[in-house]
């Protein structure tokens, strides 16, 4: 990762005078963590930085600052914004585009072909109680994790994320900058829920009662999602009120079956849901399964191209089916 | 105050022995640890060293019905409130018992809360010591310890085979006469180590604040535009209040159901947008930065003005539950600084 | 057992009027508890609130718009917003509503015996005013001079319409309407309520100014009460939040360090200068 050329790409991107910042990454306050961090001048490029320690995703920032902005970067909301992408981010905006969501022109994308990113959660379990600024770096199909004067060699598999393990879209689709070479992506088969595809109904059933039974329905899921932007989310409407905000059986199924619905089709694979989720719900299964279902029924895979049409929203006369149902 | 020595192997028979009450512990469920009621105790994985959810829920559940009604005869019933039985939570962490000292006060005042007083008033707390801290805890400095007695029943610290129990109120008494067969008294060798032992633990808490001038400082500083800078990263996911032992905002919704319905009580949060959100579309806090401000002024500069104590415990779920790395305790040192 | 202080009362609309029309439309509610002994114990005072809701649809903090000397039945002027107004909106008379109350602070009537009263309203906020104005006139004799400034957008908005031009017709009770855009017909003051309060320039001497309406309103109102020569302790107005347990828990409705369910809604100027987050 060359760590130069990225922060010449944030310098070139604010030199333009109608880019207020830049979001990237930045070290976090402490051991593993990683932090966003809004550039807005030269000074504070230098603080930007990219490591398998980057795990979480940027896009979130793009509506945020749409919809309510901060004062400090400028007053209009047409003013440019710079941002890292990894691959996944990149097609989470490709995929707001092609919905409308923001528009091209208020982009600079800063491109980061993606080698994996680090579960922070698997290496807080091997590393409990480090407090020290850790540097991760890969070679080899190995991390060297430093913290405090301490280095150790992991196995790449052990604690890549599992989003990564499948990720066949690792360089960026969409960009204004490049850094680095381009990132063979994996052929994804889609084998991390073939247990769950496996399973009998009564299985199924049983699973999912026993993991929505720990939701607390914070919104964290929704709220961190890239993809959720909606300002009358259906989730949290009143009247009229789809989904009771009360934590029970049925509420908690519906709540994420009406998310992952939502997402079909749309999900770009980033795992914040599941990432960010404090009761730790294997969320991505649910967004897995849909998105291999859209592949195979309408040929269709999300934030490809940000013009593409949604498969939802269009119709061939060739289609199979006489009526939109 | 009594002493007593419970030796390790017998935990699971004291708690056998408190049969007559409704047992609340940490449990481990599909790799999460969280408080919830043992109905069996053979077969349970207790997990008393890593960081369950809080136990507030066992207090001030996230969703309560506050009563029932029908929609036609306007009765409404408020029965279920009660507990039915006396209840024992057992295995807090003294920092999340020292949450009741600053939970209690806000349901007790003006109009008594029923439905958390009642549960309050049945519940006996016994804690367990912090042999480890975690890697965000700074109980110390906001007035805690790893072996606080605030709050608490019972005090368990463990010592290398055996618990120390100190018994701290009356309630904490009659437990310890149900199980009096199990337990021994403690000589002065085995508080002296048990002394060494919270000591030692004090001692490993690495992050620290002084917390001292922090509410005028935080009065003082209420126009500046470092909010803003604090509150970039913010994604207002709400995970920090969700997770805080110490956070009560909640919000009341009715839901009917076929001509009956219920009034429910569930949790809420300051940093969602809608929560200050007026029905003709002006809000008072429009911004994360807005929000973030009023999370920490109402922790360190409210609480300490309407009870005397910081609405922090220190136990640092906020920092290592946040998504995007909203650091309490870095942000609370740039306050100090500006 | 401890009481519930989540637990509504069943009161009945006795009555409804319409006040304004439009998309935001006024209505006063006439309520009568449907337990008589509890109407007859229910005291407040001018400036309280209480939680007026609709089972299975929520409740919503109103003022109390009649005065504590109307006995036998609360009323309440309430404009179609969100929710639950839209539905307390959709009632008949007949129909069964719930109250929870009196909460939150009153204004201090009785401090303020033997001085002048200046009301000044926009719009809904004449609401809280009403029940002082109504107060006084049940007790004109402990105060002295009385000035009712109100105004609204334009004569459809104007709520109490009759009432207050019965009022105008009293001799010891001046009131000053206003609408801010011309109209025909309307031969009395035209342009914003600070205006019209400029223009009548009430003496600050032993006088104390209430105001209520539009945030924009009271702070021009304040503005030019303290330009005429007004201080902080003589000037009093309400504030307003979004509300949910009404009781200073669910944390919601907090300004500074104050609930306005509890502490407020009636705060002195003075008192409103020191709140950090107005």
């Amino acid at each position: 990762m060359n760590l130069f050329s990225l922060k010449e790409a944030a310098k070139q991107a604010l030199s333009q005078t109608e880019v207020n910042f830049v979001i990237g990454y930045t070290k976090g306050s402490y051991g593993f963590r990683v932090a966003p961090f809004f550039a807005q001048n030269e000074a504070e490029v230098e603080k930007l930085f990219f490591s398998p320690l980057c795990d979480l995703s940027l896009v979130n920032y793009l509506s945020l600052e749409k919809n309510t902005p901060l004062e400090k970067f400028g007053k209009s909301p047409e003013q440019k914004i710079g941002i890292f992408v990894r691959g996944c981010d990149s097609r989470a905006i490709n995929q707001i585009l092609s919905e409308k969501g923001i528009i091209r022109e208020e982009l600079i994308i800063i491109g980061i072909p993606c080698h994996g990113v680090i579960d922070i959660k698997k290496l807080e379990a091997r590393f409990p109680g480090v407090l020290d600024q850790a540097r991760a770096e890969e070679e080899d199909g190995k991390y060297t994790i430093c913290f405090g004067d301490k280095s150790f060699a992991i196995k790449k598999e052990d604690i890549l994320s599992d989003k990564c393990k499948h990720c066949a879209y690792p360089t960026p689709l969409i960009y204004d900058l490049l850094i680095d070479g381009k990132v063979e992506g994996k052929d994804d088969r889609y084998e991390d829920i073939k247990p769950q595809e496996e399973a009998t109904l009564g299985e199924k059933e049983e699973f999912w009662k026993n993991e929505f039974s720990r939701c607390i329905r914070c919104y964290a899921c929704r709220n961190a999602c890239p993809l959720c932007y909606c300002e009358n989310c259906i989730l949290e409407r009143l009247s009229p009120q789809w989904v009771k905000r009360s934590v029970n059986p049925t509420e908690n199924v519906i709540y994420h079956l009406s998310r992952a619905f939502h997402l079909a089709g749309r999900c770009a694979g980033c795992g914040e849901c599941e990432r960010v989720c404090p009761v730790n719900l294997p969320l991505m299964l649910l967004n897995r399964k849909l998105e291999k279902d859209v592949k195979s029924l309408f040929n269709f895979t999300p934030g490809i191209d940000s013009e593409q049409k949604q498969f939802l929203t269009t119709y061939d006369l060739k289609d199979s089916e006489e009526f939109i149902l | 105050m009594e002493k007593f020595i419970l030796p390790k192997e017998k935990l699971i028979d004291f708690l056998k022995a408190l049969e007559s009450y409704d047992l609340f512990a940490p449990v481990r469920k599909e790799e999460v640890t969280v408080f919830a009621q043992v109905n069996k105790i053979d077969g349970t994985t207790f997990d008393f060293k890593n960081q369950p959810l809080t136990p507030k829920g066992i207090m001030f559940p996230q969703t309560e019905s506050l009563f029932t009604f029908d929609t036609k005869t306007y009765a409404m019933n408020d029965s279920a409130m009660t507990p039915k039985k006396q209840r024992v939570m057992f295995g807090l962490r003294p920092c999340d018992a020292r949450s009741f000292l600053i939970l209690d006060p806000v349901f007790k005042q003006d109009y008594p809360d029923p439905y958390y007083l009642e549960k309050r008033t049945a519940t006996i707390l016994i804690g367990i010591n912090c042999s480890e801290p975690f890697t965000n805890c700074f109980c110390t400095s906001v007035g805690g310890s790893p072996a606080s007695q605030e709050g608490l029943d019972l005090l368990f610290i463990e010592l290398p085979n055996s618990y120390f129990v100190e018994v701290i109120s009356p309630q904490g008494k009659t437990i310890v006469e149900e199980a009096s067969s199990l337990l021994s008294s403690a000589s002065p060798e085995e508080e002296k180590i048990k002394d060494e032992i919270v000591q030692a633990v004090k001692e490993k808490i690495k992050r620290n604040i002084e917390t001292k001038h922090l509410p005028e400082k935080i009065e003082k500083i209420f126009e500046n535009p470092i909010w803003k800078d604090l509150a970039f990263k913010c994604i207002g996911c709400g995970i920090c209040t969700y997770t805080c032992p110490t956070c009560y905002c909640f919000d009341i919704q009715d839901e009917v159901l076929k001509g009956g319905g219920k009034r429910q009580r569930i949790w809420d949060s300051c940093m969602f947008k809608e929560y200050t959100l007026h029905a003709s579309g002006h809000n008072p806090r429009p911004t994360r930065a807005e929000r973030l401000r009023n999370r920490i002024y109402h922790k360190f500069k409210q609480n300490i003005d309407k009870y005397g104590v910081a609405g922090c415990v220190g136990c640092g779920r906020c920092i290592s539950f946040c998504p995007v790395n909203e650091d309490l305790i870095e942000n609370l040192m740039k306050i100090k600084k500006l | 057992m401890m009481k519930n202080p989540y637990l509504p009362q069943r009161a009945k609309i006795e009555s409804i009027r319409p006040e304004t029309r439009g998309e935001r439309a006024i209505k006063t509610f006439k309520l009568v508890l449907a337990d008589k002994a509890s109407q007859e114990n229910f005291v407040h005072k001018s400036g309280q609130c209480a939680m007026v809701g609709i089972l299975g649809v929520g409740e919503s903090m109103i003022s109390i718009s009649s005065s504590p000397t109307q006995k036998g039945y609360l009323e309440f002027s309430i404009m179609k917003m969100g929710k639950v107004t839209s539905a307390l909106h959709n009632s008949e008379v007949g129909e069964v509503l719930t109250i929870r109350g009196p909460y939150g602070n009153h204004f201090p009537l009785e401090e303020w015996k033997n001085k002048n009263i200046i009301t000044i309203g926009g719009g809904i906020g004449q609401a809280p005013l009403r029940s002082v104005i109504n107060y006084i006139q049940d007790r004109r004799k402990d105060y002295r001079e009385i000035d009712i400034i109100y105004g609204a957008r334009s004569t459809i908005d104007l709520c109490y319409k009759e009432e207050l031009f019965d009022l105008e017709k009293r001799t010891d009770i001046r009131v000053h309407l206003s609408i801010d855009v011309e109209e025909e017909g309307w031969d009395k003051f035209v342009g914003f309520v600070p205006n019209n309060l400029l223009r009548i320039k009430p003496s600050p001497k032993n006088s104390i100014a209430v105001t209520c309406g539009p945030p924009v309103m009271i702070k021009f109102v304040i503005k030019s009460l303290l330009d005429l020569g007004f201080s902080d302790h003589q000037i009093y107005t309400t504030v307003e939040n979004r509300m949910k347990c009404g009781i200073g828990k669910c944390g919601r409705c907090n300004v500074g360090s104050f609930y306005v369910c509890k502490d407020g809604p009636v705060f002195s100027y003075e008192t409103l200068k020191q709140l950090s987050e107005i």
